[in-house]
């Protein structure tokens, strides 16, 4: 399986964000994405999922065209910056509508076995944040947009999530976009940088400094 | 049958103000009719304006699971519709 997105162009208002992109990702690969803040990374995810509408794009897969919005495909899952499970829902629940396994849940994540009866409200904003990537990589998609999964997660716990991510690439298509470099890179078989509006396949971290993103 | 009860899991937030507002415009002696439409309309107002109020959707979680927003909000209307009608019913039964 193979989703390529081209020949976008994206404004807000007259500013413009991104123009004349290409990207590419396949089944059983990691791409890592990388990009000065506000340069577009986040823009770039939510146009291949769909929430987002610009003037131009072409989203193929397997070289097929695909009109509507990917994620009214259902192919597609999506972990957003913020926090996107509903508050007045019991975990349970949560992991009952994604049909995932709870019992699996808690043999990776022990801690949480207290949790299953409870609302997301109870969780702090980091146990939030594992409950929520732990959803999205399991879920029944066969693409995973993944953006800044890392954040707000204690070390130990990133290399758990390091291991589930690439438990799941031999299944799926995986999108990363994180600032934590280090663990993107370790994990990554193919690199984007997003810069000037354009993206720019890479291959390494001495292009990251090329490129502007580290000293 | 997966989409129905996701649908139903999105309703549930709406579900006790809708019943307060379905004995609100009962005792008052609102129409059915104008009740539903009064409430078809504050409920795509809401589900727009959190929409648009800020860069976090409140619908990823469903759009991960293919839901779209339209389709939500129609289930939303044929839900609270049913309900509508329900309570109504056990008002004019019971009072």
């Amino acid at each position: 399986m193979k989703l390529e997105l081209d020949n976008v162009e994206l404004n807000y208002g007259d500013k413009s964000i991104l123009k004349s992109v290409y990207f590419s990702a396949e089944k059983n690969e990691i791409v890592g994405v990388f990009g000065r803040n506000g340069s577009g990374k986040t823009s770039l995810l939510e146009i291949i999922f769909g929430s987002v509408s610009p003037k131009y794009k072409l989203i193929r897969i397997n070289k097929k065209p695909i009109q509507k919005k990917l994620y009214k495909t259902g192919w597609v899952s999506y972990l957003p910056q913020y926090h996107f499970i509903p508050t007045h829902l019991r975990l349970k629940t949560i992991f009952s509508v994604y049909h995932i396994s709870w019992k699996k849940f808690i043999q990776t994540f022990e801690d949480f076995a207290i949790y299953e009866n409870e609302k997301a409200t109870v969780l702090s904003g980091g146990e939030l944040r594992i409950v929520e990537i732990y959803l999205v990589l399991f879920s029944k998609t066969k693409i995973l947009l993944l953006d800044e999964p890392f954040s707000n997660i204690a070390p130990l716990q990133i290399e758990k999530i390091r291991e589930l991510i690439k438990e799941q690439k031999s299944q799926k298509i995986i999108v990363i976009s994180d600032h934590f470099y280090h663990d993107v890179l370790a994990i990554s078989d193919r690199l984007y940088m997003v810069n000037e509006k354009r993206v720019f396949e890479i291959e390494n971290q001495k292009e990251l400094k090329n490129h502007g993103y580290l000293l | 049958m997966q989409k129905f009860k996701l649908s139903l899991v999105f309703y549930t937030q709406f579900l006790w103000v809708s019943l307060f507002a379905n004995f609100f415009f009962y005792f008052i002696g609102i129409p059915i009719i104008v009740s539903l439409s009064a409430k078809i309309a504050f409920l795509g107002f809401f589900i727009f304006w959190r929409k648009i109020k800020d860069e976090k959707s409140p619908y990823v979680f469903y759009q991960n699971l293919g839901l779209s927003l339209r389709y939500l909000f129609l289930s939303v209307v044929v839900f609270d519709a049913v309900l509508l009608k329900i309570c109504y019913a056990v008002f004019n039964f019971l009072l």
